[in-house]
């Protein structure tokens, strides 16, 4: 399904936050959202959904008007900063009060809820979560039904490791024949997990490209080791128990490695620790 | 599309309810004992009085309840707007909007939820009146029936949708919370402040025996039509200021 953002401008109050915003989407991937604070990743996502009335241009999903035509938005799911739970309810009432407004069924709130893995909140009140558990709710709730696409500003916030882990690996899953468009702020896990990059930055769009098209200017790799290997690289520098060296292409990683076994010293990890995406906030 | 409404309507009516059951529960506590207290101090009163004075003060003695029933009613009504307020910084209607809501569904939820509060608090303290001036021996007048049907009820509702509309728009105008240094908080105020004009008018000009009684209808029926008209400017006000924006978290 097509989804494609022509010239679109939106705002708050009279105030642009994003303008002539323009691309096309067709192809089932992640497609990871970044920008610095207040670049407008969540202004975005609310003009996709059509949540904001856009100033100029349009989002159009397989040829729907997103803000004019809600069959369109209900081909959108949507995670957002706020929860959407409701107050003085319990955690499963609130799911069941989406899962009516959505047609879902009871099956698709156990799919959701399992998938969340907030099983054992759903008889708790919202405010007695801690912020990971109320995540967790937010994120059933915003997969309670299957749906074409997938807007998800920084779903892994606040959740542990693990819960994290399971939402980076729902995602790749979903996004085999899904759109899914994803904010983070971690660039690591925006480069693990993303296929394509959209790069937000004073309210234009700066990027939109193949995440493996990134070039890096330069490639720092963290090596540890069982003794000093100072004497034997070029120019390193200590950061933490990694000792960093600054290589110009990847390749030269192995002649390093190649080098320091030669002098017996035993290397326990070799680390990337540069990232391609940092060189778009600089 | 009506039936995701009905749904969220239903949801907030019962959320409604279930907040501000105590409330209700109270404020129809009150107007019972405001009710019989006055029947039975103006009717004692009365009885000490000439002919002409008793038929006036015990006319007024049945109204005083009627009189007094709208003032709560505006209070109760605007008890929804705690729901909406919380909604709205939950991002509740973020995601309705994402899925198919539009603005006006989203007052009008409110509006329906805050009238059946309402109701379940008016209908019920109309029949105590009714039943306590039976059971004090106090004839009920056609000018009781009359202030029930021109006044009591459809000022109730009225002045409901006023103060929620009024509460809505305003909080949703606010880019911060003003709590009740705002027409959010003195929404209530506004609107039970007519209903006080004419209790104490009724109360002191009509025991005196200045106005007559039948006259606190006529002013009582103004009344509901000038709150009718101020309702036509408040839809147009809200529609005029409504914003998606204003929704968000």
């Amino acid at each position: 399904m097509l989804l494609e953002a022509n010239g679109l401008s939106l705002g708050y109050f009279g105030r642009k936050v994003l303008s002539d915003i323009s691309f096309k989407i067709d192809e089932p991937a992640i497609y990871v959202l970044l920008g610095l604070n207040g670049s407008g990743k969540t202004t975005l996502f609310r003009g996709i959904t059509g949540v904001l009335t856009p100033m100029s241009g349009n989002v159009k999903l397989g040829g729907k008007d997103t803000f004019l035509d809600s069959e369109a938005r209900k081909q959108v799911t949507y995670l957002g900063h706020a929860s959407g739970i409701l107050d003085g309810v319990k955690v499963i009432d609130s799911l069941k009060f989406y899962a009516d407004i959505e047609d879902a069924t009871e099956s698709d709130i156990e799919r959701a809820v399992k998938l969340a893995e907030a099983e054992q909140f759903l008889d708790s009140y919202y405010n007695s979560l801690s912020e990971g558990q109320k995540k967790r709710v937010s994120i059933a709730r915003a997969f309670i039904k299957e749906k074409e696409i997938y807007l998800l500003d920084e779903p892994t916030s606040n959740l542990d490791p693990k819960a994290a882990m399971g939402i980076r690996e729902t995602l790749l899953s979903l996004s085999k024949d899904k759109i899914v468009i994803y904010s983070s702020h971690n660039l690591y896990e925006a480069r693990e997990i993303g296929k394509y990059v959209l790069a937000l930055s004073d309210g234009k769009m700066k990027l939109f490209d193949r995440i493996s098209n990134l070039k890096s200017t330069g490639y720092k790799i963290g090596i540890r080791t069982d003794k000093d290997p100072s004497s034997f690289l070029a120019n390193p520098e200590r950061d933490g128990e990694y000792w960093v060296v600054s290589v110009k292409d990847p390749s030269e990683v192995s002649a390093i490695v190649s080098e320091l076994v030669k002098n017996n010293i035993s290397i326990t990890e070799v680390k990337e620790l540069s990232n391609p995406l940092e060189g778009l906030f600089k | 599309m009506e039936n995701a409404f009905r749904k969220f309507v239903i949801q907030i009516t019962r959320r409604t309810i279930h907040q501000t059951k105590l409330y209700i529960i109270l404020m129809f506590a009150v107007t019972t004992l405001v009710s019989v207290v006055y029947m039975w101090q103006i009717n004692g009163a009365a009885s000490s009085a000439s002919h002409a004075a008793t038929a006036q003060l015990g006319a007024l003695s049945v109204l005083i309840g009627p009189l007094f029933i709208p003032i709560l009613a505006s209070i109760i009504g605007s008890l929804p707007l705690v729901i909406f307020l919380s909604d709205k910084a939950r991002g509740v209607y973020e995601y309705l909007m994402a899925y198919e809501f539009d603005l006006v569904q989203i007052y009008l939820a409110f509006i329906v939820a805050s009238m059946i509060a309402v109701l379940m608090f008016v209908l019920p303290a109309v029949v105590v009146v009714l039943l306590s001036a039976h059971l004090m021996n106090i004839a009920v007048s056609s000018l009781l029936v009359e202030m029930i049907l021109v006044y009591t009820i459809p000022y109730s509702v009225l002045v409901t949708v006023i103060v929620i509309l009024m509460s809505l728009t305003w909080s949703a105008l606010a880019q911060k919370r003003q709590f009740v240094n705002s027409p959010t908080g003195i929404a209530p105020l506004i609107g039970s402040a007519p209903t006080f004009v004419l209790l104490f008018i009724s109360i002191f000009g009509s025991a005196s025996g200045d106005i007559p009684v039948s006259n606190i209808i006529t002013y009582s029926g103004i009344l509901s039509v000038f709150i009718a008209l101020l309702l036509v400017v408040m839809v147009f006000v809200s529609i005029k200021k409504m914003a998606r924006e204003r929704f968000l978290p």
